[in-house]
């Protein structure tokens, strides 16, 4: 088990830790935020509107992510699995990521445009 | 074994780095204040198991302490790594925090990150082949197990 664990840093750095990130639950709950914070209710709508295309991209991304680790475990378990076995794999999954970034990215505008300089901050303030 | 392993922390949950999961979390920000198996419990706890873990396994002394021995270098590289990821996911906190930060602001931090995450699995793969090389197939089969 100890042993396994291990091996589960390298899981982590190759998947970006996606399923705590990308986790679904933690996706609705940033969209409650931005609710809270948009004041009109048609920015509101449309800002929602971009933040689930966003999440629909996190959610694509998870996917893949998730067949990447069934494969990284395999690779550590088989014994013959090589070097280039693994960077294939490392590769793979950072050009999908990184694939995923840039429809964000892409998004990140848009969604400001729906979203006041003022209210931005709001969104990010601790919770007591 | 899946990424759930991964803990969330209520760190993690915190109303301040909520975005950057939205966010970050395609910056492959794998360090934000997040916890793995390896990161629980002291250095020295982690090594008394793995010590006993191989010993179990490896009935040769010789290459059970090679063994030991990478395990507890790969173990601190780790950490070390973890805790440089960490600095760059704050980074990333900045970032979105900022109403004006640009493309190329989230791109350039993101270059940074993925430097270092490739650091992270370089290490990550010398340190398993290093191990593998120390083992016989059965043994290999038996330590996962």
């Amino acid at each position: 088990m100890l042993w396994a664990a291990l091996f589960l840093v390298g899981l982590y750095f190759l998947t970006g830790g996606s399923n705590v990130f990308l986790g679904e639950w933690l996706i609705k709950d940033s969209k409650n935020r931005f609710k809270e914070v948009i004041q009109e209710k048609e920015r509101s709508q449309k800002a929602m509107g971009i933040l689930d295309e966003m999440i629909r991209d996190a959610k694509d991304f998870n996917q893949e992510a998730e067949k990447a680790e069934k494969k990284l475990e395999k690779l550590v378990k088989d014994y013959r699995s090589t070097r280039g076995d693994f960077n294939q794999l490392f590769s793979e999954i950072q050009e999908k990521g990184e694939r995923t970034i840039a429809k964000i990215l892409d998004r990140l505008p848009d969604l400001k445009s729906n979203i006041l300089r003022e209210e931005w901050p709001k969104a990010f303030e601790e919770r007591k | 074994m899946k990424a759930t392993a991964v803990k969330i922390t209520g760190k993690i949950m915190s109303r301040t780095t909520l975005f950057i999961f939205l966010l970050g979390m395609v910056f492959f920000l794998t360090a934000c204040a997040s916890k793995t198996k390896v990161q629980e419990g002291d250095p020295a706890t982690l090594r008394a198991k793995w010590t006993k873990e191989v010993s179990k396994v490896i009935k040769d002394p010789e290459r059970a302490e090679k063994l030991i021995t990478l395990g507890v270098r790969y173990e601190e590289k780790s950490r070390e790594l973890f805790s440089e990821l960490k600095n760059l996911a704050r980074e990333f906190q900045v970032i979105n925090r900022n109403y004006d930060s640009t493309r190329g602001d989230y791109e350039r931090a993101l270059a940074k990150f993925k430097e270092k995450k490739n650091e992270a699995l370089r290490q990550y793969l010398d340190a398993l082949i290093a191990m593998r090389e120390q083992v016989t197939p059965e043994e290999w089969k038996a330590l996962l197990g």
